[in-house]
């Protein structure tokens, strides 16, 4: 027979334990709910549609490329007017390819969901859950 | 505007948050630090001592040996508080919980559901 006290360890226990199972479910059950929002299914499609589009993947091509190569300048604040010019043509060639901007918007739209209902819980919790989600804080 | 399904799951998804233990905890001690005045005064006095010593530093000044003991005895007093320490320690369990959590939001997503949900000045 079991003291008493370990009894109640023992309950506590296995409260815990079915209360974060409980929690984890739910977790699942809401990123499912997510996943059928028709502001996922756009992102989906969006996303196809873009890495079908050679014109918009030699864009983004482009803009990364010279991206990464003026990282040091970039990160720096060095980043000549010249260079500034060119980087910024890039990025506007690439975001007015079409299948671009509907990626664009469509990650703009998904996101503004995820950061409702992450108030919705961060409400309900009395926690941020944005700020507290990553290990090591957001950029965790 | 979440649809009502969505709306349903995000509800129900912070009501089992909710009562995880990590998250109760918390709450529990959140609620207990707000009500002690002496805690709370602690924690004012903190706050009050490190804006001092902030501001003496923007203005290109070296904080007085001082500030710098000031800073050191509320520092100090704050960390011989049960409220403040206990709550201190259920932040950093549901610092830790949470991750876990969202990580199987994400899992059910596919999609990494914190970088979707990060502040925008997030780095």
């Amino acid at each position: 027979m079991l003291h008493p006290a370990t009894e109640d360890q023992a309950d506590f226990a296995a409260v815990t334990s079915a209360a974060e199972a409980e929690a984890l479910t739910a977790a699942s059950t809401f990123g499912a709910a997510l996943r059928a929002s028709p502001e996922f299914t756009a992102l989906l499609a969006a996303d196809r549609a873009l890495s079908e589009d050679a014109e918009a993947v030699a864009a983004i091509e482009a803009f990364n490329g010279l991206q990464a190569e003026l990282r040091v300048e970039i990160t720096t604040g060095a980043l000549l007017d010249s260079q500034r010019v060119e980087l910024d043509r890039l990025r506007g060639a690439m975001l007015a390819v079409p299948s671009v901007a509907s990626y664009v918007e469509a990650t703009a739209a998904f996101q503004a969901v995820c950061r409702e209902t992450a108030s919705v819980v961060s409400a309900q919790i009395g926690i941020d859950l944005a700020a507290n989600c990553r290990s090591g804080g957001c950029c965790g | 505007m979440l649809s009502t399904d969505l709306h349903e799951a995000t509800v129900e998804f912070a009501r089992a948050l909710r009562q995880s233990p990590a998250v109760a905890i918390h709450g529990i001690a959140a609620e207990a630090l707000a009500a002690d005045p002496v805690a709370q005064g602690l924690l004012a006095d903190l706050r009050e001592h490190q804006e001092s010593l902030a501001r003496t530093q923007r203005a290109g000044l070296t904080p007085s040996r001082e500030q710098i003991d000031q800073l050191r005895l509320c520092q100090a007093a704050a960390r011989a508080n049960q409220m403040i320490m206990a709550h201190l320690r259920a932040t950093n369990e549901v610092q830790a919980y949470l991750p876990t959590v969202v990580l199987e939001v994400s899992a059910a997503l596919g999609v990494d559901y914190a970088s979707l949900i990060a502040p925008p000045s997030c780095c």
